[in-house]
């Protein structure tokens, strides 16, 4: 019961207590202790936390694996790179637009100038298209593999198409150059401590958020999707309607992800939005703890400092380290850094109070309840 | 009294396999009614019917005078009253028994209403129900934990927290022990009467001591219907079904 306590609380009031204290830390005390470019690589993994924290409400919770989430993460980094890029134009064409032969603005960039626009469509425009691709697939009982199979096709189908409408994407290359953000040049370390702390700050947003959410009981009801799906429909819920929900949630993380990721590398561009990196988000959520949503963000900066390490000292072959991280967090921590840490917690505060650690919970089962559960089962046709 | 069910000429058929063949069922509101049978009768796919899980190749199906089952889907025919218990016990097994009332009793929610807090009537609902089956003592409990009776009880008390008018029970005492399966009769028999209750059962001790109304269905039909008493005496039932040695003691 400690260990709930410390991860996750019962209490509202305790998860802001954290997360205040987490985010001074992360906002005031490490920026003085990192360099600029360790602080703008912390500040693209907690973007990427987001979009773990919403793949863990998909995933850990409601037992739906997408390997499109790269697909969400790409539309919301698209809507806030076409803003900056129009802002960085100052009224001319873009320039991969002056290259492929346009000669004026196409109409669905021409709101794009707006970040009253902009910015909100990075988090609406995923979660709607997820909410309407989702509701087709699950309201035909796509589920398991074959929804993962189809998420995967979803990321190779869009991130081709958008190779493929260079004058309207700008291609392989992306949406390039982009220089400012609000007339503040990205340049800046100013500009992109200020970028680290508001991605924290939405980050842990996005936290209480989910928690909050794992806490109702559309939460309880997600977890009841997992365990039983055929359960849930005929308790009377529209289960395509409900998994629809969960999954323009999750997405629509993934796009504010996205909005947050642009800025502070200046580029976005078709590889963000693959198969290879929605693949990564799903490391993340694994090697941090499905279904603990800390896990998610633990898991998303473990890795991303991992990778980004290995990849400096290990130019060659760092990708097996992934590979192996992947493997090896799998095979021998299945529950992932956080709950296993949870375990072990519970494990000793078991031992240290006297109790056995499998007679927690307070009450034990009637003897005898497991021979009536094997002994006696009729079946029938 | 009126029929809460009205099932006429049902054919059910899997990949050109007749399981339910010019079936008809009539069942008033208030009834229990038993249903048993020799293994492939289709007692299961009949309930499967009931709730819409299988459709029909023709017939009809009426429930309570008005609604059509072959037309609506799944969820909607639960928010209209008829609640299924599966054969195998279909819990959540990562919520404890407190939260598995708590998603049942928001069925007819619309969803925003599931990220609010239940109202203290709904919370005392839940536990009356609670204490109804029994496993009010062990609320806060992992489902997974609980024995097989106890999952049994504990997907009843899913159906029972949402009031429905037709209960369909799939066998609800099998892995039960003998005391479970007589608090489980007196359940029956106390909710029977506020509920229409369909039970099929397989292990006929109970159905003797519980049964009032007993449907015999043998190859996709209904072969009988009768008390207890009737049904034993009749010739063709004991010889389809009670005379054989397929495991069921007479």
């Amino acid at each position: 019961m400690v260990t709930n306590r410390i991860f996750e609380g019962k209490s509202f009031l305790g998860q802001m207590l954290l997360v205040a204290v987490v985010g001074f830390l992360l906002i005031f005390v490490l920026p003085s202790f990192v360099s600029e470019f360790r602080l703008n690589l912390l500040g693209k993994l907690f973007a990427f936390a987001i979009i773990a924290i919403g793949l863990d409400l998909l995933w850990g919770y409601g037992g739906m694996l997408s390997l499109g989430q790269g697909v969400f993460f790409g539309l919301g980094g698209y809507a806030m790179a076409m803003f900056m890029k129009l802002e960085a134009q100052d009224g001319t064409l873009p320039d991969f637009m002056t290259w492929s032969g346009l000669d004026s603005l196409p109409w669905f960039w021409q709101p794009f100038e707006h970040w009253w626009f902009a910015i909100p469509i990075a988090v609406i425009g995923p979660g709607i298209l997820a909410f309407f691709l989702g509701y087709m697939v699950f309201r035909s009982r796509v589920k398991g593999v074959y929804f993962s199979i189809l998420t995967q096709a979803l990321a190779l189908i869009l991130s081709t198409f958008f190779i493929g409408q260079q004058p309207y994407t700008g291609g392989t290359n992306g949406i390039t150059n982009l220089t400012t953000l609000f007339g503040e040049p990205l340049i800046l370390a100013e500009t992109q401590q200020l970028l680290y702390s508001v991605t924290v700050m939405v980050m842990l947003a996005m936290y209480l958020l989910a928690w909050g959410i794992t806490r109702s009981r559309f939460g309880r009801l997600l977890v009841a999707l997992r365990d039983d799906e055929e359960r849930v429909r005929f308790t009377g819920y529209n289960v395509a309607l409900i998994k629809s929900v969960v999954f323009a949630i999750s997405c629509a993380m993934a796009g504010v992800a996205g909005a947050l990721f642009v800025p502070q590398v200046g580029i976005i561009s078709p590889a963000n939005m693959a198969i290879v990196p929605s693949i990564e988000i799903v490391i993340w959520v694994a090697v941090g703890g499905r279904g603990t949503l800390a896990g998610a963000i633990v898991g998303a900066v473990t890795v991303g400092l991992a990778r980004s390490y290995l990849s400096e000292e290990f130019p060659e072959i760092w990708l097996y380290f992934l590979g192996g991280l992947f493997v090896g967090s799998v095979i021998l921590f299945p529950n992932g850094i956080v709950g296993s840490l949870r375990q072990g917690l519970e494990w000793l505060v078991a031992r240290l109070s006297g109790a056995r650690p499998w007679m927690r919970g307070g009450t034990t089962a009637p003897a005898g309840s497991s021979a009536t559960s094997t002994g006696v089962v009729t079946t029938s046709d | 009294m009126t029929e809460i069910l009205a099932l006429d000429d049902i054919r059910v058929a899997f990949d050109g396999f007749t399981v339910l063949n010019q079936l008809s069922l009539h069942i008033e509101e208030g009834e229990l009614r038993f249903l048993i049978g020799p293994n492939g009768a289709g007692k299961t796919t009949l309930m499967d019917l009931i709730c819409g899980k299988v459709r029909p190749v023709s017939g009809t199906a009426l429930y309570d005078g008005k609604v059509d089952i072959t037309k609506q889907s799944e969820h909607m025919l639960v928010r209209q009253g008829i609640a299924r218990k599966f054969q195998t016990p279909a819990i959540y097994r990562s919520l404890n028994c407190y939260e598995h009332l708590e998603v049942a009793i928001g069925f007819r929610r619309p969803v925003p209403a599931l990220f609010g807090r239940l109202g203290s009537m709904e919370k005392d609902r839940i536990w009356d129900v609670l204490d109804t089956v029994g496993l009010k003592e062990r609320a806060k409990e992992k489902a997974g934990a609980l024995s097989h009776g106890e999952q049994q009880w504990l997907e009843i008390a899913m159906l029972l927290v949402q009031e429905p008018k037709l209960l369909l029970l799939d066998e609800p005492v099998a892995g039960m022990t003998g005391q479970e399966r007589d608090k489980t009769g007196e359940l029956l028999h106390a909710l029977a009467g506020q509920h229409t209750i369909l039970v099929t059962e397989h292990d006929m001790q109970f159905v003797r001591s519980y049964a009032r109304t007993v449907t015999v269905l043998h190859l996709g039909k209904v072969l009988m219907e009768g008390t207890m008493d009737e049904v034993q005496r009749d010739a063709t039932v004991v010889d389809v079904y009670l005379g054989r040695t397929d495991g069921v003691a007479v």
